[in-house]
């Protein structure tokens, strides 16, 4: 089988392909004995030169990198544990928000939500998380606002990679019609708040139905939706 | 087709399996779930994973896995446990349990109804619950079960039902990987000549790629929407 013929289709764990020029191949691929073998499911994806597959597993991985929503589980003295949907409790230290000290930092209770950014996350180590950036700015991160009416829902991650994406029409097509907030954590976590619990509903159900929909028929939803008029929700 | 793939449309290997009915996510609550039902027998199966698991159970290297099988039968035997054990090292194989060490991987098994052929359609609901779940594997086993007659010139049937196994002498439930179709899992019960053994042993990795077709295809057309 040539892997560019199945570059956008869902590919299955075993499935080899024959080409032997690929040199760099991405996550959930692995080159055996000339063939490129593929151990996890879900779309073969192309950037560039590099092939890698876009996984369906609901169930989140933590990696580096990955900005998150987590919610807090407990507390010790230097930091807070975190409930990151991952297999392990990452830890995210008190120190780690915008002009924290060690008198002056964020009080969280078990059940705040906290939008991180992991910094380690390695299979054998346990996960980190921080809410600054490399120069001490927080960049949005932080404890996650409740002055609003606020709904976090579990989705799975495959959907969030495909909300933040610039060819999903679901986020810029419901910005042009209500005003909301909005905060989409790679672990499969989106946290929405809106000036009323009307809207906020109707961009919550919004975005639950677009898990199962394609662009097509979200672009219709989107239109029905503005065509519907709804006001003083 | 020439590289032993074959055509889902095909109507002589759609005598081979039988009707095959699948459902992904049916459990709303685990990591990956399916009910599969393969002609009566049907069965279901729910995956947590990978989760936090106790300090005695943990392995440093690689991920404990977990089966619970309810084989729904009226008394409880040393049978049932050595066919979870079986479950367990199939599943062994097909998940690269190297990729979430100190973790643990539960799944938990319950027949629905059984009309024979059960140890196959609890492999294959199996199958079909890590697919869903999207796992780490190497590869997808098939399984099937053979039942071999008493009498030497009467064929090998494929998938017998509860009647017609006790009409055999000996049941033989095979495993297939979905790459190069070697043998994962045998399990026999009877006495069976070579010659018998091998014959099921053909026919089964007929069915077992005519089973991996449809395993792909089930696949294909429920993402449909999501890409």
């Amino acid at each position: 089988m040539d892997i560019n013929d199945y570059v956008n289709e869902i590919v299955l764990s075993g499935d080899l392909f024959d080409n032997a020029d690929v040199k760099f191949v991405g996550c959930g691929l692995s080159k055996i004995d000339g063939k490129i073998q593929c151990s996890k499911i879900g779309f073969l994806r192309q950037r560039e030169k590099i092939f890698f597959i876009d996984s369906l597993q609901s169930k989140y991985i933590a990696c580096q990198g990955d900005v998150i929503i987590g919610i807090v589980q407990g507390r010790m003295p230097d930091l807070f544990r975190v409930d990151i949907g991952s297999s392990d409790i990452a830890t995210l230290s008190v120190l780690s928000f915008e002009g924290a000290t060690k008198r002056n930092y964020p009080e969280l209770k078990v059940g705040d939500l906290v939008f991180g950014k992991l910094v380690t996350a390695h299979k054998h180590l346990e996960p980190e998380l921080v809410c600054i950036d490399s120069i001490g700015k927080a960049n949005g991160l932080g404890p996650l606002p409740t002055n609003q009416p606020a709904f976090m829902m579990r989705t799975s991650c495959a959907f969030c990679r495909k909300v933040l994406s610039e060819t999903c029409p679901l986020l810029s097509g419901l910005k042009e019609l209500y005003t909301f907030e909005i905060c989409v954590g790679m672990n499969g976590r989106i946290f929405v708040a809106a000036p009323s619990t009307g809207v906020l509903l109707l961009i919550v159900n919004s975005i639950q139905v677009a898990e199962n929909m394609n662009n097509h028929q979200i672009n219709t939803m989107i239109r029905k939706l503005k065509s519907s008029n709804i006001k003083n929700l | 087709m020439d590289n032993g793939e074959v055509d889902i449309n095909d109507e002589v290997s759609e005598t081979l399996v039988p009707h095959i009915c699948c459902e992904f996510q049916v459990l709303s609550k685990t990591d990956g779930s399916a009910s599969f039902f393969q002609g009566s027998t049907s069965v279901l199966c729910g995956i947590h994973g990978p989760t936090e698991v106790k300090q005695s159970k943990q392995q440093n290297d690689k991920s404990a896995i977990e089966i619970s099988a309810n084989f729904n039968t009226v008394t409880h035997s040393c049978r049932e446990k050595m066919l979870q054990e079986i479950i367990k090292n199939t599943a062994e194989t097909m998940i690269i349990t190297h990729t979430y060490p100190r973790t643990g991987i539960t799944v938990s098994l319950q027949a629905l109804h059984n009309d024979g052929s059960s140890l196959s359609a609890f492999i294959n609901c199996l199958t079909m619950a890590l697919i869903d779940s999207g796992l780490s594997m190497s590869f997808l086993v098939v399984a099937v079960t053979c039942g071999i007659p008493r009498e030497p010139d009467k064929p090998i049937i494929l998938y017998p039902s509860l009647e017609e196994e006790k009409l055999c002498v000996s049941v033989v439930t095979l495993c297939f990987d979905s790459v190069n179709y070697d043998v994962v899992t045998s399990y026999t019960t009877g006495t069976f000549s070579i010659l018998r053994y091998e014959q099921a042993l053909l026919q089964s990795e007929s069915a077992g790629r005519r089973l991996v077709a449809i395993f792909e295809f089930i696949k294909r057309r429920s993402s449909d929407n999501c890409s």
